[in-house]
Parts: structure tokens; sequence; C-alpha cells
């Protein structure tokens, strides 16, 4: 029951109606993964445009593509030069020397939550690396987001966060995080996080 | 509200050639009646049912636009990297570089043998768009399916209307998937007051493919459900209406309570998903449009009427000319990929603020024969507060509206960069924005209407 006054609706705590289907879209296994978006977007995209976009400094490109990954969903961005890394990554960082890692904010962990729901951070991230990768190569850089999974190890590095003693996920201070990574030949230097937000506002967040 | 018929003229073909051809469906029972789509539009003749083929996309595809036109839709590439990527397939260096793309050519998944049983359709509406708005939309409704609504075939996912027409009568179709889930994203406000330029289009185009994506996990979901959920086969504007998402403006744009017109209105979901369907809404767009008329003003095509609402295809509403809107593109691709400038000026479209708030709730608390003087009163404070068309200077990414269209300079501070096309870092001052064309410039080429 909420109380109406004129246009106002003002709902009393906890007295919404509950939700009798959230819990299985948030935790049921899908019978079919085909139907999970995240598979449709395992694509390795396409080729590396011939022709080069003229690019600002490296300073800036990284600023540029933070900029893009914040306003297509990612929380924190962090550029990180492989061969600065430990261990180094030798045999990758010759054809991709950067990585840009995201991180994607989750209310849910979706390494045990495997329902559509639990899973979307998880396709909101794959999104978004699919999109910045593909960005990169339109722009005539290689780039790609196929990559075996050590997204913490070059989040620590890029100075996103601090791995936690099982070194297998990194601390954030509300819920857990997806983390994300696209590997690309443009020429960017490392970028720590700042907190500054896209230099354009979002006047207004979504209420779920 | 005097209505007037619109006829075509003899040897104009392609200005005045409908969209629609072939004889109107018949419909009896429950679909006798036409569907309630609010004030703005009104079913008030036999509506024949649009061919997907005959859609604007569609029919340049098959170069009946013109070689230039077709030119422009299938062979260009845009000037602009970030437009390649979330803008049409035919315009990447790759079209597997765009996210569509990938997720057009992934296989679907099946329906869910074991179907949820559903005892509440309300509770069921209210999960619905629930999880709508947690995979990424910022409106949703639904509406009951009505023939009217429907396409005869189907559009494919990247509105080529290909993949053939499906083969059941539409009053079948509606009684077998009877409610269509209307889910969409909205476009940045700040970016998109960069119409007319590639900050505007990064907005719009990056809103649509998240859309995409919102309708295929959507689409998931509901057959995770074990129902069925059917991609292109509604007319978007039309179940929005009949769903209450919003109302149909003169700029031909669905004007949303919180939005206003900056949202995607493209496909939809059609389901046998037992669901309860809402109502039209009534925000005071007919009788804001009635006096405004701002987007038309500012068209930079004059593809919006400033007259009265018009019966065409047995449907009565403001009617737009899609073919010179249309047409502007091959001369303005260098600065931009969609124009936009009539959702940018629309009164509706601000910073979803208290007092945006305020106002809508004014006007629609305002009994209808008093509201012609709110509105006049709105307009006047608009006018006076916002003026008649913001020419912000906006930078993003790299991108500035500030510099001068055809002009090329770097703006950014600390960049140094060698730039081979203009050299180095060219100084910007003002916060002007510019943004190609200007009205006068197209003035010359396409003739207002007669008001």
């Amino acid at each position: 029951m909420a109380l109406r006054l004129g246009p106002l609706r003002i709902s009393w705590p906890g007295s919404e109606p509950k939700d009798p289907y959230w819990d299985a879209f948030i935790n049921r296994p899908v019978s079919d993964p085909r139907n999970l978006t995240q598979e449709a977007l395992r694509s390795p995209g396409g080729a590396v445009n011939p022709t080069r976009t003229d690019l600002h400094s490296p300073e800036i490109t990284s600023d540029h593509l933070k900029q893009l990954a914040t306003f297509l969903g990612a929380e924190l961005v962090g550029v990180v030069r492989l061969k600065d890394t430990e261990p180094q990554d030798v045999a990758d960082s010759e054809s991709y020397p950067f990585a840009v890692v995201c991180a994607v904010p989750s209310d849910y962990d979706p390494r045990t939550a495997l329902g559509i729901g639990g899973q979307v951070a998880v396709r909101n991230g794959r999104f978004l690396t699919f999109t910045l990768a593909a960005y990169i190569r339109e722009m005539g850089y290689r780039a790609t987001n196929q990559l075996p999974g050590d997204e913490q190890r070059l989040a620590a590095a890029a100075g996103l966060g601090t791995l936690d003693a099982r070194e297998d996920s990194l601390p954030r201070s509300a819920g857990p995080a997806c983390m994300w990574q696209t590997r690309s030949s443009t020429p960017t230097c490392r970028w720590r996080p700042t907190g500054k937000r896209s230099s354009v506002r979002r006047d207004e967040r979504r209420q779920t | 509200m005097a209505a007037t018929t619109e006829r075509p003229t003899p040897g104009d073909r392609l200005l005045t050639e409908p969209l629609t051809q072939g004889e109107p469906g018949k419909w009896d029972g429950e679909f006798a009646a036409p569907p309630d789509l609010g004030r703005t539009v009104h079913i008030v003749g036999p509506v024949i049912n649009v061919k997907p083929s005959d859609t604007p996309h569609p029919r340049n595809q098959r170069g009946e636009l013109g070689p230039v036109m077709m030119s422009h839709y299938r062979n260009r590439l845009s000037a602009d990297p970030l437009a390649r990527v979330t803008g049409g397939a035919n315009h990447a260096a790759d079209r597997r570089n765009v996210p569509t793309d990938a997720l057009n050519r992934a296989p679907k998944g099946d329906i869910n043998p074991v179907r949820v049983a559903v005892d509440d359709p309300e509770a069921m509406s209210r999960h619905i768009k629930r999880v709508a708005q947690y995979l990424g939309a910022d409106v949703v409704g639904i509406a009951r399916a009505h023939p009217t609504m429907l396409t005869q075939g189907r559009v494919s996912e990247d509105g080529t209307a290909e993949g053939g027409a499906e083969p059941e009568p539409l009053d079948e179709l509606c009684r077998k998937y009877p409610y269509i889930i209307v889910a969409t994203t909205a476009w940045d406000y700040d970016m998109i007051q960069a119409h007319r330029h590639h900050i505007g289009d990064a907005a719009y185009h990056t809103s649509q493919q998240k859309a995409n994506v919102l309708l295929r996990s959507l689409e998931g979901y509901i057959k995770e459900l074990g129902y069925t959920a059917l991609r292109g086969m509604v007319n978007g504007q039309a179940a929005a209406l009949a769903a209450g998402v919003g109302e149909l403006g003169r700029n031909g744009l669905i004007i949303t309570e919180k939005y206003g017109a900056r949202v995607n209105m493209s496909q939809t979901l059609m389901t046998d998903l037992p669901l309860a369907p809402g109502k039209p809404i009534d925000l005071g767009v007919e009788d804001y449009c009635k006096v405004c008329r701002k987007c038309a003003n500012t068209c930079p095509t004059n593809s919006i009427s400033f007259g009265d609402k018009v019966v065409y295809n047995g449907i009565e509403k403001y009617k737009i000319n899609w073919l010179t809107c249309y047409r502007l593109r091959p001369f303005t691709h260098e600065y931009w990929e969609d124009c936009l400038t009539c959702v940018a000026v629309c009164p509706y479209t601000k910073p979803n603020t208290w007092w945006r708030t305020l106002a809508i709730k004014s006007l629609q608390t305002t009994p209808i024969p008093a509201r012609g003087l709110v509105v006049r009163a709105l307009k006047a404070f608009d006018d006076r507060v916002w003026g008649v068309v913001k020419q912000n200077r906006v930078r993003w990414m790299g991108y500035d509206s500030g510099i001068k269209p055809g002009e090329q300079a770097c703006t950014i501070e600390g960049c140094t960069a060698d730039h081979e096309d203009h050299g180095q870092a060219g100084k910007v001052a003002g916060e002007v924005g510019y943004y190609f064309p200007l009205k006068e410039n197209t003035n010359r080429f396409v003739k207002r209407d007669k008001v």
C-alpha cells in the first residue's frame, strides 16, 4: 500500500509487493546457454582497419579510452603497459603492448549467481570489451578481447586496487565487481584511476 | 481539430508514395474496435499494415531512392571511428566490429520446456518491468496486441526486413501472442546537446546498441520462463502509445514522461507470457505540440509540418516527411550521421529535474480546455530561459563542437601529438557550439510547407 497525495506516491518502507520470480531470475541456471546474451558477444570481432586514425598524445588517448569505457558502463578503468607487469607477459606484449582493464559493477557474484540476472555484469563486461576492442581496431590498431583471464593481476598492476590474500579477487567498496581487459597496440600510457568521472555528466541514474 | 486528408500529387512519386501498399486488413471480434492510442493518435479508418520491405532503409537498399542515397547507405565508410563501431554495420571498415552484427549472427536459444506457471499477471508484469530495468532499460511498458500495430511480415534485427513473411494472419498472431513489451534506452542528455555532431551520434548509436543487447537478454529470459518472444513484428511507436510509454509529438517521435523525445523506439517483443497491459498516458503533448512548433521551426530540412494533423493510412496524427529528412544525410556525413535536432529542441527533452517534473505535472493536472493558457506560459518561459535553440559547446573524448564545421583543430590542452592533417593544437575561444548545416543553408534546397 502506498500513500497517494495527488500526483505524489509515497511507499511505506517494506510495503512494496514482493517479487516471487526475482530469485529465479538471479540464481536459476539457464536451460539453454544461447539464451545468455554474453555468449553472442564472445565473437572475436572483425579485422583491423588498414587506414589509421590520427591520434592525440598517448596520455590523452588513454584518457579518451577511459571516457569511452566509462560511458559504456565501466566503473573503474586502468591502462597498464604489459612489459611493466610482474610476471612479464613478453609474448603478448609484442603484439599488444597495453591492456585496458575495466571493472564492471555487479550486485551479485557472477560465479555463484548463474541466472540471467546474476550474469548481467558478465554481459555488460563482454559488451564493453567487445566495443572497446572494435573501436581500437576501427581506428587502425590491433586489439583483442579474446584473452585468458588474468584480469585481476592486471587490474592490480593498473592500480585499480590490491589483490586479496587468495589473489583471486580485487576488493571493492560495495559488492563484487567483474574485471575485464582489452589488449591493444594503440599508443597509450599507464593510466591510474583518479576517481574523476567522464566530462559529460549523467543527469540521472537508473532505478531498479 | 480540423484534420485534412493527405493526397498524393501526380508526378511526385517518391515524395508522396505511401509506405503502405495493398488492402487494409479487416478485423472482427475482439479486434473490431481500434486500439486506444491516447490523445495524440487516433485510428479513424481502415489501416494497411506496413510491409517491412516498404520502410525507408529497405527501399533505399533496393535503390528506390536513387543511386546517391543507395551508395550513402550501402557503400560509405563513416568518417568517425566510433560511429563505424556503434552505427550501422554498413558503415564500418569490417562489419564484424559492430556489436549488433555479432548479436545477429549468434544462434538463438530454445524455449525452456519447463514453463513457469503465472498465477498473477499483475505480479509478472511488475517483475518483467523490474527485470527490463535491471537489464538496462530506461523505459518499459506493456501493451495489448492489436492487428493494426503489426507489420505485414517480420523486420530482421538489423532492420533490413529480411527473413520472410510471417505466414499467420495478423489477428491470429495477436490471439496467440497477446502482449507486447516495449523496453528501450534513452540517449545521454548532455551529449545530444551536440546534435548534428559526432557527439550526438555517439549518444544515439550507443544507446541503440545497448537497446539491442537489452532486448536480446529479455528475449532470452522470456524463453527461459518457457514462453515465446517474437521480435520485429510490431510498429514500436503504436505499441509505445498503447502501453503508456509516451505520446506522439509533432516531430513524429514518442515523447516520454521522464526523458522527453530522447528515447529509441525500435523493436519490441511480442509474447504469450501472461501480463497486464498498461494504458495510454496524457502528458499534455497534444496541447503543447499545437502551440510550440519549435521542432518544425528548427528542422534543417523542413520535414516537420507546421499545420494540423493529417489522416494518413487511416491514422490521424502529425506526419513528418521522412524522405526529406532522410535525403539530407549524404550532404552531411562528414560532420554527423544523424540529425536529432527535433529531439534536442523539444521542450520535453530536458534534464530530469524537479522543475521539469513540476512543469509536466502542472500541465497534466490542468483541465484540457484550460491547457492552452498553461502551454503558452510554459513555452514563453522555455523560450526565455532555455532559448529557442541551444548552441552549447560540448567536448567529449576529444570531440569538440566549438570547432567550426570544415575546420580542423586539436583543442585538447596538453596534447603534444604531431597531427599530420591539421598541424598543432589550435585555439578555440568561447562556449558556442557550431552545428552543420544551418537552417538558412538547407532552406535553399528544401522548401518549407505551407502553414
